[in-house]
């Protein structure tokens, strides 16, 4: 999987629907209406990495995101239980999460795959790992692979369900997105390996192998300061690409993490480790094009 | 092309959790919708709904029901599969579903009061919990993907495991379609116009729309076999309809497409599908969208086709896995279920699918499910040689 | 007073629908006798913004309307929809 394009965007908290359709209007002229923040935010991220290049009609659509469209269920749960109201079908409709990569594929004019994926914590790695299995087997030459989530509300609840504290990293809404294809020439790098370790013994000499001097270490939220110190000793490394505590966290932020690498032209590589909520370590390893 | 096969297959529904009795039911073209409340504001009436029997104490302790139901399908799933510990420690789980927890979120909102709050906002623990639940309980170590991709979820489920599978990424996996009933579907669905007050009858002239039912599919796919005779999945194919949110394309192009890409994904060809298991919502226009569909791609040759929700409804993310299990349960049992409720041709689109089950010991079928969103999945499974 | 020939009635409907609707226009752009609906219509809603307005018109007025063939016919202008909610 080449990558021809990238765009990591993260956004306030507080951004209004309004601020991101004004912000889409900058990428195209395409007319957006009945979509909530989630689908906005979406939209607004895809379209920044794909503007000005022309994507093919075969193109899939993987969108990972942690928790979707939270809004407009909540929206739908208060019409039922507080308003004694029929769910409104625009909101009905978007409480499926699906609708999000639907307004993708639209604006995009692509009727490729649309898969809308989520696993605890590394809802990206596993759309890339569906995207690589779909480039392997021949049934796409061309995806988009974004991570989405609006920012987690209350930071009481980020540290229990991350069972971490909050240290200091701001909480963002995100939506970092990848155009890949299976041709090397004219690409920025590749995606080289997405692997899932249960022993972190076995994470380690993965990495070790498939790095080179130049590597950067990148690491999901879930590793503990103490972790990352390990890591880093094992590698050497300095001081490592710190994007969550740079940038703000949000739930699919490997997407962010991923797209800023290329973006940033000083590593040659980078392996971003995370850790799940099982304790398992899944790595995912991409490469600037030399 | 390596062969991937069924291992183990349950599922819980509106006919039961015995596979033998809701075979039975479904060759004597039984189903049983009950009639559920609809009251908002001054409404009040009600709406046939496929409720799992049994549970009528489930809203003392929903979450504890919902999780008894999950555990139990896949449990049953992998004791046919005849899995050994190691096997089902190693296995990778995806799980699909359009509601995912909205009805456990849905007894906490009635329990609550009114206090402004954001419950879910705050308090979602994110699509993936579910599964890492069944991780949990079984003591499954391998990886986790939840689809939401709305009623071709479960679908979606299948085709990716299968290619996970193909690329060595993963040996096995234990596939879930799973959504229990709630009022945020149920009440969203008529809200929309599409639920059918009176008899289920998909492709009749006299359709109304689609009667939602709730229940939990579970099937195990391997590279490797459990006995040389069983079904193996051969593959398939996904596609994105961007004409509308909530409808198709009305000449069913890329329904056609999906269908196409499917049987070139499988080295298949259109006479090799000995019949297929049609989406048939019963909505007007996906009824339509999906006969034209078909005829495209299969022009003259269409071969034998039916919809299987008047048995058990719409289980909307759920479909996929637990349409497989009753199709590939009935052929074990010598055929392919017939759509009970089509009576009348409606002559502008003509479409008859079997009112009649087929006799079929063997044979490859092709499996359809679209949904909102536009998505279309089409598999195709077989059990010959 | 019947619904068509209520000036603030109808204008609070066209508000109603543009925001129910999303759509970017204000209520001066919505003519009382256009059509609201279809391909000949200038602002051209489809069969979920009826649904999504009959709702809101059910919250707000009272009016069931369970049929969508029924809800087609009234919300065929403003003029229509707005005698179908107050006919007199």
């Amino acid at each position: 999987m080449y990558v021809h394009a990238t765009a990591p965007y993260v956004c306030s908290p507080e951004v209004e629907i309004d601020e991101l359709k004004a912000e889409l209007k900058n990428y195209t002229d395409f007319f957006f209406r009945r979509v909530n923040k989630f689908i906005m935010l979406s939209l607004l991220g895809v379209h920044r990495c794909v503007h000005g290049k022309s994507i093919d009609p075969h193109t899939a659509v993987f969108l990972a995101t942690e928790n979707g469209n939270l809004g407009d269920t909540e929206t739908v749960l208060h019409q039922l239980y507080r308003e004694n109201s029929f769910p409104k079908p625009f909101n009905f409709i978007n409480t499926m999460s699906n609708t999000a990569s639907f307004y993708v594929a639209q604006s995009l004019k692509t009727l490729g795959r649309s898969i809308t994926v989520s696993s605890k914590n590394v809802s990206f790695e596993r759309a890339l790992e569906l995207a690589m299995a779909d480039f392997e087997l021949g049934h796409i030459r061309e995806a988009l692979v974004g991570g989405v989530d609006e920012a987690v509300f209350s930071r009481e609840y980020f540290s229990k369900k991350y069972d971490a504290s909050y240290h200091d990293a701001k909480l963002v809404g995100g939506s970092s997105w990848l155009y890949l294809t299976s041709e090397r020439p004219g690409s920025l790098g590749e995606m080289s390996g997405i692997r899932t370790f249960s022993a972190e013994n076995e994470a380690i000499d993965w990495a070790k192998r498939t790095s080179s001097p130049g590597t950067v270490l990148a690491f999901g939220i879930l590793m503990t300061p103490l972790d990352k110190e390990k890591w880093r000793e094992e590698f050497k490394a300095a001081a490592g690409m710190d994007y969550i505590h740079e940038f703000g966290f949000y739930d699919t932020a490997a997407a962010f993490a991923t797209c800023k690498f290329f973006e940033s032209r000083e590593e040659k590589a980078m392996i971003h480790v995370s850790r799940t909520v099982q304790g398992h370590y899944v790595l995912l390893s991409c490469k600037r094009q030399e | 092309m390596e062969n991937i096969f069924i291992r183990g297959r349950a599922v819980t529904c509106s006919l039961g959790d015995d596979i033998d009795g809701i075979i039975a039911r479904v060759r004597a073209k039984e189903s049983a919708p009950v009639e559920l409340p609809i009251r908002i504001a001054t409404v009040s009436y009600t709406r046939p709904y496929f409720r799992i029997p049994g549970g009528d104490d489930r809203d003392a302790d929903l979450e504890g029901y919902f999780y008894r139901v999950l555990f139990d399908t896949v449990s049953r799933a992998i004791s046919g599969a005849g899995l050994s510990k190691e096997e089902v420690r190693a296995s990778a789980l995806f799980f699909g579903s359009t509601s995912i927890d909205i009805p456990i979120f849905e007894a906490t909102y009635k329990q609550t009061e009114n206090n402004g709050g954001k419950k879910l906002s705050n308090e979602s623990p994110g699509y993936g919990k579910i599964i890492n639940e069944v991780a949990e309980h079984f003591g499954i170590t391998g990886p986790c993907f939840t689809f939401t991709t709305a009623c071709t979820s479960s679908a979606n489920c299948l085709l990716y495991a299968a290619s996970l599978i193909r690329t060595g990424r993963i040996e096995r996996a234990i596939v879930i379609g799973y959504d229990l009933f709630n009022e945020v579907g149920f009440y969203g669905f008529e809200s929309m116009k599409l639920i059918e007050p009176f008899a289920y009858r998909p492709f009749d002239k006299n359709r109304i729309g689609i009667i939602m039912g709730e229940g939990c599919g579970a099937v195990v796919l391997d590279a490797k076999p459990s006995s040389p005779s069983g079904f193996r999945f051969l593959g398939g194919s996904n596609a994105c309809d961007t004409f509308n949110v909530t409808t198709h394309t009305l000449e069913g192009d890329d329904i056609a497409h999906t269908i196409r890409e499917a049987l070139k994904h499988c080295g298949l060809d259109i006479h090799d599908i000995d019949a297929v298991k049609a989406h048939a919502t019963g909505s007007p226009a996906n009824d339509v969208t999906e006969y034209n569909g078909m005829k495209l791609a299969f022009g003259e040759s269409l071969p034998p086709f039916s919809g299987i929700k008047p048995y058990i409804g719409h289980t909307v993310g759920a479909s996929g896995v637990i349409e497989l299990v009753i199709i590939i349960e009935s052929i074990a049992r010598g055929f392919f279920p017939a759509t009970p409720g089509f009576e009348q041709v409606d002559e502008e689109i003509n479409a008859r699918p079997i009112t009649e089950a087929l006799v079929m010991k063997s044979g490859t079928v092709m499996l359809n499910f679209f949904g909102f969103g536009g998505n279309c999945s089409s598999f195709i499974v077989t059990n010959k040689e | 007073m019947k619904g068509s020939s209520d000036a603030n009635f109808k204008r609070e409907l066209k508000e109603l629908i543009i925001d129910e609707c999303d759509l970017e226009i204000g209520p001066d752009d919505i003519d009382d006798d256009s059509a609201l609906f279809g391909s000949d219509s200038p602002i051209g809603l489809d069969s979920v913004d009826a649904l999504q307005i009959s709702i809101a018109v059910q919250n707000k007025y009272g009016a069931v309307i369970t049929d969508s063939k029924v809800l087609r016919r009234v919300m065929k202008s403003i003029n229509t929809f707005a005698d179908y909610l107050r006919p007199e």
